[in-house]
């Protein structure tokens, strides 16, 4: 197949683009994943005005496609006063989108805790910070993994939608190698690949977290 | 449940296939929907511009049904040799790469590119150019263009190919760009000069200059196509005859 | 100028949402056979039907959009239009994701009745239809309603294989007007609408088929 040279040619961009995808990803992950705890909780626990606010925040950006998200704040905002970097307006737009899904499987994870167990904390005198974090909080995470895993894979992918905001990821380019060597087929089909190993690597990793944080039942 | 799961897969069907089902002499036009004055979607959602018009007449005198459907631009080629249209009339400059690839027209118009920096006023509020077009084009510079254009490709090859080390950022198209431009996160922009004028009417931007690349814009169909080719020639050759040729080029491309 | 684009706006909606309900259709269709599949069927089937899950929950949404919109350009005489380019990359990735739902909800139903069917006779594709099947599609209705508005928010990204939908309508708006913040905040507010009167419809539809009394057993797929 001729395109093999071809390819071969293109690796260098392409590893531009995948060090620029996982930087992305690198920011964007652990961020939403703090932004849905903090959302999660103030759902939860939180008074009516900030309880609502947050769950009229996660509301609004889960029935939102992406691309608008990213397209506002990127070439909506300046019109407003606000201007950001591509990279920034990416990973914002990334972190905010991820932080509200991840704020439901946090959510769900601590009703589904009995109770209780908050009682008991409080009872005992913890204030409800603290029965928060050291009661609640760590069963949280076990709960919420699968769900929150689920989402940092989601994240990967559509971290591809990053060259809509001008910077040049993996998916942007492997566009441009597709324009120049009008092999669109085979170029996306490998990008496409990389993109699946990414996902598997992140999905057994996460899943080793799983099973070390698993609990037997008695 | 079943009948809506049934009604979902009959509309969607029914749109696919009229989709698919192309009727007798329908030819699609695909064109770049951001490109005034050559090509671009107005307020009400419908085609206009100096080629939608000029294909639309062809059209209508050489006897074929016209639809015109906004592409995006770097793709638009293997959208073309894919046969999802029949051709390209949007300002498309003729070059060797893209002969490999395409026919082309004969040519109807001849552009040069131009760089667009941001303006302000001096002291005299008199119109100043942020940078020249010297200063525009040194290393560091943040410099925007539409991907998949000449532009780009002229930029890859003589500044950033000789060593110059600026900043060349890819826009979906050259509006974007600009919109950039105002906002600070470039430094300029380059485009093609009639879309480059169209663009900064009315906002605080100004050419400074031109690089002479005299490129001429073809219409692009298939390279089997050979009797569409000869009938959009004829229908060429037909209408800058006439006097309505001089009337749109006096409409879109003279002093925007 | 926004607001003559108004009806623009409308037009692209009928076809954002012509585009989610087919591609939904499609998995659904599609996503059923390999959720049954994923359960029941042979070791070499299973194994295909896996690769098949990953390459399609594995390549993100818009590589299959190009691959398939471009995926005709090296065969001759083969055209797949932009639509239908986005039903079959949508409706297969969907396919994907509900027979990982499907597969789930037969999970849920209880061992106990397909034993007591088995015992009373029924042959398994009869268990499956009669038994398995209703009672799975009641715990598959949360999850779906996720599915279609993941759906529903992909179709955002058909416009770069040159779909006119609500999405294009919103470029369209911003070029023309520079109105950027405008187009895009009512661009918003569409698929807003679209996506929770969606899940609304879903939410109707899960209230009218529940069993009173019979609880979801934490079906509810979170998000």
């Amino acid at each position: 197949m001729t395109y093999l040279p071809a390819l071969i040619e293109s690796v260098p961009e392409l590893w531009k683009g995948l060090l620029l995808t996982l930087r992305l990803v690198a920011v964007s992950a652990p961020a939403g994943l703090a932004v849905g705890i903090v959302l999660g909780l103030t759902q939860v626990y939180g008074n009516l005005f900030f309880g609502g606010l947050a769950a009229g925040f996660q509301l609004t950006v889960r029935g939102v496609p992406l691309i608008v998200q990213l397209f506002i704040l990127y070439y909506g905002l300046p019109h407003v006063g606000i201007t950001m970097t591509p990279f920034v307006a990416a990973t914002l737009g990334f972190t905010l989108c991820s932080g509200a899904y991840h704020s439901q499987y946090i959510r769900g994870a601590i009703l589904s805790i009995p109770d209780g167990q908050m009682d008991a904390g409080r009872a005992m005198g913890m204030g409800l910070l603290q029965t928060v974090r050291s009661i609640i909080l760590p069963q949280v995470f076990r709960r919420a993994l699968p769900g929150c895993s689920n989402e940092i894979v989601y994240l990967i992918k559509y971290s591809s939608l990053a060259y809509l905001v001008t910077l040049v990821d993996l998916t942007g380019q492997g566009r441009l190698i597709a324009y120049e060597s009008f092999r669109f087929l085979e170029t996306f089909f490998v990008v496409g690949l990389v993109y699946l190993v990414l996902v598997t690597l992140a999905t057994s990793v996460l899943r080793a977290i799983e099973r070390r944080l698993h609990i037997p039942p008695a | 449940m079943k009948y809506r799961t049934m009604l979902c897969l009959i509309v969607g069907f029914v749109a696919c296939v009229s989709s698919a089902v192309s009727a007798e002499n329908v030819y699609v036009d695909g064109i770049d929907a951001a490109f005034p004055p050559f090509s671009f979607i107005d307020e009400s959602g419908e085609p206009a511009g100096f080629d939608v018009d000029v294909i639309r007449w062809i059209a209508e005198e050489m006897g074929f049904v016209l639809e015109i459907v906004p592409i995006d631009w770097d793709a638009i080629i293997p959208t073309l040799t894919s046969g999802n249209i029949d051709l390209i009339a949007s300002g498309m400059t003729i070059t060797a790469a893209r002969s490999e690839r395409v026919a082309f027209t004969d040519p109807y118009w001849m552009i040069d590119l131009a760089v667009v920096v941001r303006q302000t006023e001096d002291a005299e509020g008199e119109p100043d150019p942020e940078l020249t077009l010297f200063t525009a084009m040194q290393p560091g510079r943040r410099i925007g263009v539409q991907r998949g254009t000449t532009s780009q490709d002229w930029l890859e090859e003589n500044v950033v190919g000789v060593g110059i080390g600026i900043e060349l950022v890819l826009y979906e198209n050259f509006l974007l760009a600009l919109e950039d431009l105002l906002i600070g996160r470039l430094d300029g922009a380059v485009m093609d000069e009639p879309t480059a004028r169209s663009g900064i009417a009315g906002r605080p931007l100004a050419i400074v200059g031109t690089i002479n690349t005299g490129e001429i814009y073809g219409y692009a169909v298939r390279k089997e196509d050979t009797e569409f080719l000869t009938l959009l020639n004829e229908g060429l050759r037909r209408i800058q005859a006439t006097s309505l040729w001089d009337e749109l080029v006096a409409k879109w491309l003279v002093g925007v | 100028m926004v607001w003559n684009a108004l009806p623009t706006f409308f037009r692209g909606a009928a076809v954002t949402l012509a585009l989610a309900v087919s591609s939904v259709a499609v998995g659904m269709l599609l996503g059923i056979p390999i959720g049954i599949g994923h359960v029941c069927a042979s070791r070499p089937v299973r194994t295909m039907l896996w690769s098949f899950d990953r390459v399609f929950r594995g390549f993100p949404a818009i590589v299959l959009l190009f691959l398939a919109f471009f995926g005709a350009s090296g065969l001759p005489g083969v055209r797949i239009p932009p639509f239908a380019a986005v039903v079959i990359a949508l409706g297969l990735r969907s396919a994907a994701y509900q027979g990982q739902i499907y597969r789930g909800a037969l999970a849920m139903v209880e061992r106990g009745q397909v034993e007591a069917a088995r015992a009373l006779g029924f042959s398994m594709p009869r268990t499956m239809w009669h038994v398995q099947l209703p009672q799975a599609a009641r715990f598959s209705l949360p999850s779906l309603s996720n599915e279609y508005s993941v759906v529903l928010k992909d179709t955002a990204l058909a416009f770069t294989v040159g779909v006119v939908d609500l999405m294009s309508r919103a470029k369209f708006l911003a070029m023309r007007s520079r109105e950027i913040l405008a187009a895009y905040l009512l661009v918003a507010v569409f698929y807003f609408v679209l996506t929770y009167a969606g899940i609304g419809l879903f939410r109707l539809v899960e209230r009218s088929v529940a069993i009173p009394g019979l609880g979801r057993h934490g079906t509810r797929r979170i998000g």
